[in-house]
């Protein structure tokens, strides 16, 4: 017994170790500022085991706690997870429940005191629709977000409950308000939606990888802004509560691959 | 330590790279249904991305453009999928709308040169942007903005010789028709020819309606205030002019600059990408045989590729395969 659990401890320094080494090896090039996932494939792979959707969403939020740690530990400065969509309020209202149950728990276990969120010095911001939560989430909301107010060492936006055309809608309306209330007319760009975005206002830099997996190959209303431009859409087969470094690894070689390549193509400053 | 690591990166680079090329072989290999085969599902709205050669000259991408434009409008209506657009982030295709639509009525379905009727240009029946409300005919639903944003799109239709020609019904929008002397079982296909413009400076001239509205409409500004959510009239104004596809094709010519299992958008409109399900056709090598090895415009190595029927049947064969959940 004794020795059964001193090898199970080796093992996770081991891997521990590992991890910290391969994180060393992608640092030597150029890292994400900000990356984006979407957690998709819990109820999967629940199913796939004989499980209930409700364990799929407990091994999700280990994923992404694992998620989390690996990208601030390499310096990736923002991270953004679709959470819950608007219409995930059409699941059955017993997942509805636990998963609002989930983010009230562990929304504050990861801004307190040694949870993940104050280790790296990350700021957490909830995004989306929040008046459509129960009270008892806005709460645990609003009292997480104080927690981590002060942190500045990078951001973590959880988008919940969200939908990629609530977001553009509410920065064309603020931009609409914001013109009529200067009282004239003026001609509007992009920048002043983009400007607007809610994760523009939260602080967070441009997006540069936005993951899904599961292996669906479609948005599904998640920072459809935001990407369509300048971001390597990344879709992977893993199913959320599998992802790992072994998932992240060849997304960073492909990131790394399209900065050199930029750097190459770009003509030499004088 | 950081030099060893740097070494390392390299390797696991090199590594990755022959993964890749080995894994894009294999896929090139695997077979695609063919283009007339029954399948699961077909979209009734294809978007077709073409991403220009880097290096090329603006008229060699045109010349590629046309022609990948030319075989997919081709398939689609052989297929039956109803709706195509075809975008490019640079506006290549919509400043030669014009060719596009002389191209689309001098190639019959299959591919052989024949007669066709001369085009015809339908122009819209009210005037554009600065027309008094009365005579707007297709406006979106408006308790908001009483003008209409300027998108930047222009449709095409094209119809068998069996079918009436369509009214126009595109604001602001010169809608071209033509009648194939073809078969006449070939279906109908509305094109849609858009460019990085008919997206985010799209939704901006969207908000600047809503402005001159509400510095108009005391009302408005209320409704605005109010915070009530303007999702209809977006919904409305951004895709009456270009409805949402439900694939979307990306199709680089030539090679790409770097080997990549990613994808990106190169600007489409955000807003109608919602649901739409995305695919990249596999990376051609530079100097392999051209597919349209009979227009000496690419029989020379270094030239743009044209997309290719397996591209296309590979695209259709993954989205009949795919499942739909809609948040449930």
């Amino acid at each position: 017994m004794f020795l059964h659990e001193l090898i199970l401890r080796f093992w996770a320094w081991l891997q521990a170790r590992f991890t910290a080494w391969i994180l060393a090896i992608l640092s030597c090039g150029p890292i994400p500022q900000h990356v984006a996932f979407e957690m998709d494939g819990n109820r999967r792979y629940a199913r796939k085991r004989g499980k209930k959707a409700q364990e799929g969403h407990y091994a999700g939020f280990d994923a992404l706690r694992r998620a989390l740690d690996i990208c601030f530990k390499m310096n990736i400065r923002c991270v953004s997870v679709y959470s819950f969509a608007i219409s995930n309020f059409n699941r059955p209202q017993e997942e509805v429940d636990t998963l609002m149950g989930l983010a009230e728990s562990k929304l504050l276990e990861i801004c307190q005191h040694e949870g993940l969120l104050t280790k790296h010095g990350v700021r957490l911001n909830v995004i989306g629709d929040k008046k459509l939560f129960p009270k008892n989430v806005q709460e645990a909301v609003q009292k997480a977000e104080e927690l981590t107010r002060h942190n500045d060492k990078a951001i973590f936006n959880m988008l919940m409950p969200y939908d990629s055309h609530y977001e553009i809608d509410n920065a064309v309306r603020t931009a609409v308000i914001d013109v009529v209330k200067e009282g004239k007319p003026r001609h509007l760009t992009e920048k002043d939606i983009d400007d607007r975005m809610l994760t523009t206002i939260a602080g967070s830099p441009p997006l540069d990888i936005l993951i899904r997996t599961s292996g669906v190959k479609r948005l599904s209303g998640f920072m459809l802004w935001q990407c369509s431009d300048d971001t390597q859409i990344q879709f992977t087969d893993t199913y959320w509560p599998d992802f790992g470094l072994r998932d992240l690894v060849p997304v960073v070689l492909d990131y790394q691959r399209k900065v050199w390549s930029r750097q190459k193509s770009r003509p030499p400053t004088l | 330590m950081n030099m060893l690591n740097s070494c390392l990166l390299r390797l696991f680079h090199l590594i990755y790279a022959a993964l890749l090329a080995y894994s894009t072989r294999q896929k090139a290999q695997g077979l695609a249904r063919p283009l007339t085969a029954k399948r699961k599902k077909l979209p009734s709205h294809l978007c077709l991305v073409l991403v220009p050669q880097e290096g090329h000259s603006r008229d060699l991408n045109e010349l590629a453009f046309l022609d990948c434009l030319k075989r997919v409008a081709a398939w689609c209506r052989v297929t039956g999928i109803p709706s195509l657009t075809a975008y490019d982030s640079q506006g290549i295709l919509l400043s030669c709308s014009d060719s596009i639509q002389e191209q689309l009525s001098t190639v019959p379905q299959d591919g052989t040169e024949d007669e066709s009727t001369e085009p015809e240009i339908e122009y819209p029946l009210t005037p554009p942007i600065s027309e008094p409300p009365a005579s707007r005919s297709h406006s979106p639903t408006s308790e908001f903005a009483s003008t209409i944003p300027t998108i930047n799109v222009v449709s095409i239709q094209c119809t068998s010789l069996k079918n009436p020609r369509q009214p126009c019904r595109r604001r602001n929008v010169a809608v071209k028709t033509s009648s194939l002397k073809t078969d006449t079982s070939l279906h109908d296909l509305t094109i849609y020819l858009a460019s990085r413009d008919s997206g985010k400076p799209a939704v901006a001239s969207v908000a600047e309606c809503l402005v001159r509205d509400g510095l108009a409409s005391p009302r408005s500004q209320l409704a605005y205030a109010a915070g009530q959510y303007l999702t209809t009239y977006l919904r409305d104004a951004l895709e009456g002019p270009l409805p949402c596809p439900d694939l979307m094709v990306i199709y680089q010519l030539g090679s790409p600059p770097y080997a990549q299992r990613s994808i990106e958008l190169h600007g489409y409109p955000p807003w109608q990408l919602n649901l739409t399900e995305m695919h990249c056709t596999l990376p051609k090598a530079l100097c392999s045989l051209p597919v349209s090895s009979s227009d000496p415009v690419f029989a020379t190595a270094g030239t743009p590729m044209i997309i290719s029927e397996t591209d296309f049947c590979r695209a259709l064969d993954e989205f009949a395969g795919a499942e739909m959940r809609l948040g449930k």
